[in-house]
């Protein structure tokens, strides 16, 4: 994954909020056929990715990235935007022959980004389990009784429903 | 004699227990275990370390050992039929985990675009296997718990177990620091391991069963552990002359499968053909090919029209390593053009005539950060996002902690790593090529 990739997935989401939701957008983006080329295991919340953990941090620490820290009662969560100099560069970069063609293949995926980036971050790492599931092999009813097991989550539930039909959407 | 006891210079004896565990030297014996003898553990670090020529086979025997130990400990502390279950599961997986590496170990998983864990969970779960009718001959579910407990995707296993086999702070680690650090002389390796296997502790967590954790009492002995780490990656796993013989190995493969897939006569020894030819190689394709077929493929290839090939297999086996420049310094930089940088090298390595094709004579190294850092904190608690991370049971606190939010002298070394890239390129060339990377310009 390229660091104008992840930038203009940031871009996109304006602010984006938690690392969580950072780490499942880039795989359901991947997974929808976004040419991002991250590499993800599972973990407890779902797939996690350390090269895309490790890009984030060395864009922040780069300066191109803005990371905020909040504290919450049930820990921190970080929130993401561009800091100006990004925004400078992805405006230079995109007239450019190779920005123009890189930006035209992460194009097509801008709608499903943002509306990604408005879900709630559990909703997310659930239909994203379902999503590492499914391209595991397992066939849809393994996927999800495997998540189902592995989330520990109720079934028949509307927000089981909810996951299934996001794991579906990035899959069509 | 009611052992099998094996010498070992790190351990003194590793020994396996004749009427308990006849199984597991039956699976020691196996062809595709021994085979490991002839795998070095450290690929061709040998050409920079003389003594590192310590194979495969013996870090498993010393992997085995470890897990034997803490198993012991386990079980004097715990005395529970979940450790009494999992005991061959874990003894066999230790044993035989790196059971599906090729010649030169990792080296030649990039030159062969093979993943040695993928190899290792079919050898193990193959029935035309020695290692499988060993293992079916303990349990028929036996191989098939082995290949999951070695699966890094599989979570089908109770956490304890994988995080034994595959963690921050696992039986193999323990053991390769440790032996590489002893057979290459590079005196990194030491940190108080047997503190470390004695010391941990099951920890009941609501959400994944059993954790594996440590006392505060061992906090040092964990510094101590990845600082070695640190420095054997620094001085041992990322020598820039390893990496340079690394590169010419690489280029030496891609070359000849260039040539192969373009119709010309490489002269294959058969067991390499088969393995290219083949869609998808069987297990016995794989194993048919040893570090002596690949030597003895490079041998053959310096007398091979392809001026390049042959040249750069002399360069091989005559121990002259391309030589290492830094990349220029894109740092601050959204969009690096390595492009632009990699074409200009081209053009002044291409200017030598001898060097041809050039791109032969380039070699990008990618040092990924999690190889740049030899331990992973956890960033934030609220996505747990390392679960694998080491952790640290406080008395008077709910949930263990993790290391790094005790020990802030461990900062500098876990602190947001970068990747870099860094070039190979003959050592005639390089002065060249560096005066090209000083000279560069870089937009800002």
């Amino acid at each position: 994954m390229s660091r104008y990739q992840l930038a203009k997935i940031v871009q996109w989401a304006g602010t984006l909020r938690s690392r969580k939701r950072m780490q499942k957008m880039v795989f359901l983006l991947q997974a929808a056929g976004c040419p991002l080329d991250a590499e993800y295991g599972l973990h407890y919340y779902g797939p996690y990715s350390q090269d895309v953990a490790q890009l984030v941090d060395g864009l922040t620490r780069e300066g191109l990235l803005v990371e905020e820290v909040e504290n919450h009662a049930h820990g921190e969560q970080y929130s993401y935007t561009l800091s100006q100099r990004s925004v400078d560069q992805i405006q230079r970069y995109e007239t450019e022959p190779r920005g123009l063609e890189e930006a035209g293949k992460m194009e097509p995926f801008a709608n499903l980004a943002r509306a990604l980036a408005d879900k709630d971050p559990k909703e997310l790492e659930v239909g994203a389990t379902i999503v590492f599931f499914q391209k595991q092999g397992q066939d849809w009813p393994e996927a999800i009784e495997k998540t189902r097991s592995f989330k520990k989550l109720d079934a028949n539930t509307q927000f089981l429903s909810n996951c299934e039909k996001l794991a579906r959407r990035i899959l069509a | 004699m009611s052992a099998k006891i094996i010498r070992d210079p790190l351990y003194n004896y590793v020994s396996i227990d004749r009427k308990r565990d006849e199984w597991l030297l039956e699976l020691l014996d196996c062809a595709e275990f021994q085979r490991l003898r002839r795998i070095h553990q450290l690929g061709v670090s040998y050409l920079t370390y003389p003594g590192a020529d310590h194979n495969r086979l013996s870090h498993s025997l010393g992997v085995l050992h470890v897990m034997q130990q803490v198993l012991g400990r386990l079980r004097q502390s715990y005395d529970d039929a979940q450790v009494d279950g999992a005991r061959a599961p874990l003894l066999a997986a230790a044993l035989i985990h790196d059971i599906g590496h090729g010649p030169f170990s990792h080296l030649f998983e990039s030159c062969f675009g093979i993943d040695h864990e993928q190899w290792s969970i079919k050898i193990t779960t193959s029935e035309e296997t020695g290692a499988f009718r060993a293992l079916r001959k303990f349990a028929p579910w036996l191989p098939r718990a082995v290949g999951e407990l070695i699966d890094p995707s599989n979570e089908d296993h109770p956490s304890w177990q994988k995080y034994l086999l595959s963690s921050q702070l696992d039986v193999d680690r323990i053991d390769y620091l440790r032996r590489d650090s002893l057979f290459t002389g590079a005196d990194y390796g030491h940190f108080d391991w047997y503190r470390l296997i004695n010391t941990l502790e099951f920890f009941e967590n609501d959400q994944s069963g059993r954790d594996i954790v440590w006392p505060e009492k061992s906090v040092l002995a964990i510094e101590e552990y990845i600082f070695s780490r640190y420095y054997m990656y620094q001085n041992v796993y990322l020598h820039k002359t390893t990496r340079g013989f690394e590169k010419i190995v690489e280029a030496v493969w891609e070359r000849a499968r260039y040539l192969f897939e373009n119709g010309s006569d490489v002269n294959l020894i058969p067991a390499i053909r088969d393995f290219w030819q083949a869609a998808h190689p069987s297990v016995s394709q794989f194993l048919a090919i040893e570090e002596f077929t690949v030597l003895q493929q490079v041998q053959n290839w310096t007398s091979n029209p392809d001026k390049a090939l042959s040249d750069l297999a002399r360069r091989f086996l005559a121990r002259k390593p391309l030589a290492m420049i830094e990349a220029p310094d894109f740092s601050g930089l959204l969009t690096p053009d390595y492009a632009e940088w990699e074409a200009a090298l081209r053009e002044r390595v291409g200017a030598h005539s001898e060097f041809d094709p050039p791109e032969m004579y380039i070699r990008a190294d990618l040092v990924k950060a999690k190889h740049n850092e030899p331990y992973f904190p956890e960033q934030d608690k609220e996505e747990q996002s390392v679960p694998n991370a080491i952790r640290i049971k406080i008395d008077g606190e709910r949930v263990p902690v993790e290391i790094s939010k005790l020990r802030p002298r461990l900062r500098p070394l876990t602190d947001k790593p970068l990747s870099r890239i860094r070039y190979y390129v003959p050592k005639e060339v390089q002065n060249e090529a560096r005066k090209l990377r000083d000279e560069w310009i870089l937009p800002r």
